[in-house]
């Protein structure tokens, strides 16, 4: 099965992420994140590795209108199609993590409260 | 007006040879044709006004009808959005009692009330949409992770904060939602 759209859209999120142009929210779970679109959702996550163990797999999710996950790949699955797969989804996670935790509007507001 | 007073005084008196005379005589045949005419077009311009202000007055009515419909839909939008969000807090509520049992099926009726509510897209806003998009998932989710848990309770990771935050973190959005379509009630009338 080939990848290459799930590659692509990788590829989109992590930038638009980088430009701060979508919005990551928190959800059910302690380090999953989603960001929605109008018809459909993205989520990421982590989770323990199988073929590294120590290290973690990075997980992209894609859900529909009706709330099912369609498709859910790895950075270990799209490897082959990207090879910087595992370090734009660590990536792409660790900023969502930020965005949705509004880590950075709190590190702002305390530096601006220390700076008066 | 002397041949008007001859002409009457041909016609009361019923002298039809002498009329005829004077209508020959004074082409009285070619100006009634002429006058018939114009009143004719006089006529056909007045029905060609009327004509229009009634298309007029019908596209008027038509519109009309149509803001008052969409106004409709929007109210009955904003019921059914409201009551979902007043469900969101009841379990919210069954969450902190632990009560979970109850939980999949209020999840998945949500789920399809705001599947179907989404369905109104002509309503929304694109910033709308992606709310309503965003909370199914997350239900779907949350409904997926009560099931996880009944199956596996021991090594569930289930937490009722993260549940509970993430609902009210929807509800938020969603009663911004609601805002907005409160907002453009009326806007088309």
């Amino acid at each position: 099965m080939s990848y290459q759209k799930t590659a692509d859209i990788i590829i989109k999120i992590s930038k638009k992420t980088q430009d701060d142009l979508i919005e990551w929210e928190t959800t059910e779970r302690a380090g999953k994140y989603q960001v929605s679109f109008s018809n459909y959702s993205i989520r990421i996550f982590k989770s323990i590795s199988n073929e590294t163990p120590g290290d973690d797999d990075y997980i992209i999710q894609v859900i529909n209108g009706y709330g099912e996950t369609v498709e859910e790949v790895s950075d270990v699955d799209i490897k082959s199609l990207l090879p910087d797969a595992y370090k734009i989804m660590k990536n792409t996670y660790e900023l969502a993590r930020r965005k949705a935790m509004g880590v950075d509007e709190a590190l702002d507001s305390i530096l601006d409260e220390l700076d008066e | 007006m002397t041949l008007i007073i001859k002409a009457l005084r041909y016609i009361l008196d019923l002298n039809v040879s002498m009329l005829s005379i004077l209508i020959q005589e004074n082409h009285i045949g070619d100006y009634s044709s002429i006058i018939a005419l114009i009143i004719t077009v006089i006529g056909f311009g007045i029905t060609i006004l009327q004509l229009t202000k009634t298309k007029k007055a019908s596209e008027i009515a038509t519109s009309a009808v149509n803001a008052i419909r969409d106004d409709l839909k929007k109210i009955d939008t904003l019921t059914s959005l409201s009551s979902v969000v007043t469900e969101m807090e009841e379990i919210k509520h069954l969450q902190r009692e632990k009560n979970l049992l109850k939980l999949p099926e209020k999840y998945a009726k949500l789920r399809t009330s705001l599947i179907t509510i989404k369905g109104f897209s002509s309503i929304f806003a694109e910033e709308d949409l992606k709310i309503i998009q965003g909370t199914i998932t997350q239900l779907s989710a949350s409904e997926e992770a009560i099931d996880i848990h009944f199956e596996n309770t021991i090594s569930s990771t289930l937490k009722v904060s993260k549940l509970n935050g993430s609902i009210s973190n929807h509800i938020d959005k969603l009663n911004e939602v609601l805002i907005r379509i409160k907002l453009k009630i009326g806007e088309n009338s």
